[in-house]
């Protein structure tokens, strides 16, 4: 629980803070979810995350299959 | 340590994530995998052989990605790595590991459970022999990285035939020291014409160490107990006439390619064509040889 001294975050609603100007590490730097991007990157962001979802659930739909054949083999079902 | 100025970092594509278990690496894993299992005496059922075959690509995708995680700054210095996707900016290095850890522990369980715990074991061995012996302790230290490393790329036929037959006899060390063999002067002849790569990279292979004329010599000498090696099967009397022939005609080939490499005394990755010709045959020499004994066992059989 917060203590009464604590000063809390102040969000003024309507106002978008500006980017700040990084200088970005390729081997230490993450995506980060929670900093500013304008409309065309967060596009192209949703795009890359579509894709990768996409990709993903594409996989796991094929090692259900494969998981689901395996069993069928070891219970002597399937040959 | 490279310092990239870029206004935004975006998520990672999965294309990335793809490039990150170096492909191509992988082709030729599965493919000697595959030789393996089908060599192998006895039967496997296709669905547990299909997954035994999924689970070292996986394995290998592992490896890749792991090597890359810890080599990102040696990649960058590389024009032939530097366009990967962490030295390229386009992923971080904490994706890298989980991903690579993610892959090594689904690969080696999912193995365990649908094939056997003896080709689990070799998976597991063989991803952690590239990834932190070959990886982090041969290759930053010696020039016989590539010497020893050669072991976790001469795994996957050995995995193969375990995947079948549950144990492992002499026809897979035979496997197994082939690619161990045929591993120096593939990456050496390599090695010789991206000695610039390499050196600017601080990477201590052989011919920045001990010189040009030290590597050729080192590829000729071993190209003589490569072949020996792959006309084993024949001699044992473990494959018919068909491979025998086709063994020793890839053989004769590839020692001529290696006497060329010998001989020529350039200097400049430019006049290095000999060594190129031999870096190029000896992908071809390997899945032929491969490709071969498995059609030939499998006509045997």
């Amino acid at each position: 629980m917060n203590s009464a001294s604590e000063t809390p975050n102040i969000v003024k609603l309507g106002t978008k803070p500006p980017v700040p100007a990084r200088t970005i590490d390729p081997h230490q730097a993450q995506y980060d979810p929670d900093a500013s991007y304008t409309a065309e990157e967060t596009l192209s962001i949703r795009k890359r995350q579509a894709s990768r979802s996409f990709v993903t659930g594409a996989l796991l739909f094929a090692l259900c299959v494969m998981f689901f054949g395996i069993t069928l083999v070891k219970v002597g079902y399937w040959g | 340590m490279t310092i990239v100025t870029r206004d935004i970092i975006l998520p990672a594509e999965w294309r990335d994530f793809w490039a990150l278990t170096k492909p191509r690496v992988m082709s030729l894993v599965v493919f000697t995998a595959l030789c393996g299992l089908l060599a192998a005496p006895g039967n496997i059922h296709p669905m547990i052989g299909f997954m035994a075959i999924l689970c070292i690509a996986v394995g290998a995708g592992a490896s890749g990605a792991l090597n890359q995680y810890y080599e990102a700054d040696i990649d960058a210095k590389m024009a032939r790595t530097a366009g990967r996707p962490l030295p390229g900016g386009r992923m971080d290095r904490q994706s890298a590991l989980h991903f690579g850890i993610g892959l090594a522990a689904f690969s080696v369980v999912i193995m365990g459970m649908a094939v056997n715990w003896l080709s689990a074991g070799l998976l597991a061995f063989s991803i952690f022999f590239y990834a932190v012996v070959y990886t982090i302790w041969l290759k930053p230290n010696t020039p016989q990285n590539i010497v020893i490393g050669g072991a976790a790329g001469a795994f996957p036929p050995v995995i193969g035939w375990a995947a079948v037959t549950g144990d492992v006899t002499l026809m897979p060390i035979i496997l197994f020291a082939i690619i161990f063999l045929w591993t120096p002067p593939h990456f050496w002849a390599l090695a010789l014409f991206m000695k610039a790569d390499y050196g600017a990279a601080g990477i201590p292979m052989l011919p920045n160490v001990s010189g040009q004329r030290v590597t050729r010599n080192q590829i000729f000498l071993y190209s003589f107990p490569m072949a020996a090696a792959s006309v084993l099967p024949y001699v044992l009397a473990e494959t018919s006439w068909l491979y025998g022939s086709v063994a020793a005609v890839l053989n004769v080939i590839f020692i001529a390619l290696a006497f060329a490499v010998w001989r020529n005394p350039a200097t400049e990755a430019a006049d290095m064509k000999a060594e190129k010709r031999l870096f190029a045959f000896s992908i071809m020499y390997l899945f032929l040889l491969f490709a071969v004994f498995a059609a030939d066992r499998m006509l045997m059989i």
